[in-house]
């Protein structure tokens, strides 16, 4: 069987960066963030974007966003360019960010008040996908009221929830640990699954980048370039509670950490 | 298989029910220490005053009989009215003012920058300083005191709105945004509610600031209101009288704060959710 991968013609792409680069400051000052980075993010893929700190990952999804213009090159999604807040896109960030005034069920209808659905259509939507992630009965908890891994669910459902086309992540699970961390890896791959979401999704940490995505872009150290991108060989569904397990787990390891180790290990 | 589950819950509910009561014991307490003192402080005024004295410092029973006797009386009304429609009045338009232009500033570093100095140099001057000014300009009448507590109540919800806003999580703001938000949604739904703490600290500090500017602007000229009340009482040494105009505007600050908070609670019930965070 064909991979629809293979043949990438435009119309697969969400997001394309080409030549994209950002500096911070001006004039003599000027700090390349990064530095002509190319690639793709493939409708319906995850793809995953791996660097030290500090070379500019964030920085890629803020420009996919529109939160900051880029210095250099183009994003374009879906052919267009991106230009100005980019509200086609979610995002999640680091932190759970979710308003503290309103309720788990509150804050996952704020964007469908803010894009206008009708109340009762937005109740029923908003109950359905905290039930999606295990939050039934608790829609009236604030969000000082619950565990990290359930504010970060309730954050990660504010975002899927208007359906955007592409959602970028920020590291939303670095806080985490290990135990919800990996079970929030398993419900997030469920829901991408039914809704054949596109997502980018920055982390520094192999294991997550192999465990959940398709294609793993390599950065550099600061000024960030692309320097590997990296095609992930593992079959879908993947067990994520034992992704060590998986066959070919071991050889993309490998793969990925010899790319990597030179970008951390000074000298 | 069902006993075996219950019990642990019965245990629970009765462990939550001991702690209730502790709870309870311990606002009794505090609540008798706190009117235990009020006692010993009348008693020891009703009997620690001699006779001599009995002029300057009058007597909590005399000093209830002169309340009584002015509440049953028509003329205390007057001035109670006046002094409370200079306060509302002066603080409504003064936390209006400071609510907008506070909030204005807060979003425009540009503007803040501009008129930092005007605002600084204005803060600067003590408000009572003023009370001749407006006098001069406003007459004896509600208006000049209007303007001073206008002006006393102005500064403290001003400043707490601007750095309320400057508080604001930009974090929030963007992703509104990028969830869909329009300006006006975001203005309202996260900028507000996010700086509404800090607001409603303003909002209640600047009450007896109020009570304040309203009172000395009345010391300084007036012919009614209850500030013109204590300093009349003052000066003909009906030290009762004095004494029952300075509660009735206790009175006044504590219902003002008694409905301030109220109205505080309704917005921010969220905050006073208690330590009930789950972990899993």
């Amino acid at each position: 069987m064909l991979n629809k991968n293979d043949f990438s013609g435009p119309s697969d792409v969400a997001l394309a960066f080409r030549d994209v680069s950002l500096n911070f400051g001006q004039g003599i000052k000027s700090v390349p963030a990064i530095d002509r980075v190319n690639f793709d993010v493939l409708n319906g893929k995850v793809t995953t974007v791996v660097g030290p700190s500090g070379c500019g990952k964030t920085t890629l999804l803020r420009l996919a966003a529109g939160m900051v213009p880029a210095s250099g090159g183009e994003v374009l999604h879906d052919g267009a360019r991106v230009n100005g807040l980019n509200t086609r896109v979610g995002f999640v960030t680091q932190d759970s960010n979710l308003f503290p005034w309103l309720t788990a069920l509150q804050n996952v209808e704020f964007p469908l008040i803010a894009r206008g659905v009708p109340k009762d259509e937005r109740r029923e939507r908003a109950h359905r996908w905290l039930k999606l992630v295990g939050l039934t009965g608790f829609e009236n908890h604030y969000p000082s009221q619950l565990s990290g891994g359930m504010q970060k669910r309730v954050s990660i459902v504010r975002t899927l929830i208007y359906e955007p086309n592409v959602v970028l992540f920020d590291e939303p699970f670095g806080a985490l640990d290990a135990q919800t961390r990996m079970t929030l890896h398993h419900e997030l791959l469920e829901l991408w699954k039914q809704k054949n979401s596109t997502m980018l999704f920055i982390t520094h940490d192999l294991v997550e980048a192999i465990t959940l995505s398709d294609q793993i872009i390599i950065m550099t150290r600061r000024p960030g370039r692309v320097k590997q991108i990296y095609q992930v060989p593992l079959a879908r569904p993947r067990n994520v509670f034992e992704i060590y397990l998986e066959p070919g787990f071991d050889e993309a390891y490998s793969a990925l950490w010899e790319h990597f180790k030179s970008e951390i290990v000074p000298g | 298989m069902t006993a075996v589950d219950v019990k642990p819950n019965a245990n629970f509910a009765h462990e939550s029910i001991r702690a209730h009561r502790r709870r309870a014991n311990r606002n009794l307490a505090i609540y008798v220490s706190r009117f235990a003192i009020l006692v010993a402080i009348l008693a020891t005024w009703q009997f620690g005053v001699s006779d001599a004295s009995l002029p300057y410092f009058s007597r909590p029973t005399l000093i209830a009989g002169r309340l009584a006797e002015l509440l049953s009386g028509e003329t205390i009304y007057r001035h109670i009215y006046v002094t409370l429609t200079e306060i509302v009045l002066g603080y409504v338009l003064g936390a209006l003012i400071g609510l907008v232009l506070g909030f204005v500033l807060g979003r425009s570093p540009f503007l803040s920058s501009v008129l930092q100095p005007y605002i600084m140099a204005l803060y600067s001057i003590p408000k009572i300083a003023l009370a001749p000014v407006f006098i001069v300009w406003l007459g004896l009448g509600i208006a000049s005191k209007v303007a001073v507590v206008l002006l006393s109540s102005f500064f403290l919800v001003f400043f707490n709105t601007y750095s309320g806003l400057l508080g604001v999580n930009e974090e929030f703001v963007r992703l509104a945004r990028l969830m869909g938000a329009s300006w006006t949604h975001t203005i309202g739904r996260v900028v507000l509610p996010a700086a509404a703490p800090q607001i409603f600290i303003g909002l209640k500090t600047a009450v007896p600031y109020a009570v304040i500017g309203a009172v000395i602007g009345e010391y300084i000229g007036a012919n009614e209101g209850l500030g013109f009340f204590i300093l009349y009482a003052s000066q003909t040494y009906d030290v009762p009288s004095l004494f029952s105009g300075i509660i009735l505007l206790v009175c006044i600050v504590f219902v003002v704060n008694v409905g301030l908070t109220r109205i505080e609670r309704r917005f921010m019930h969220w905050r006073n959710l208690g330590p009930q965070t789950l972990t899993f």
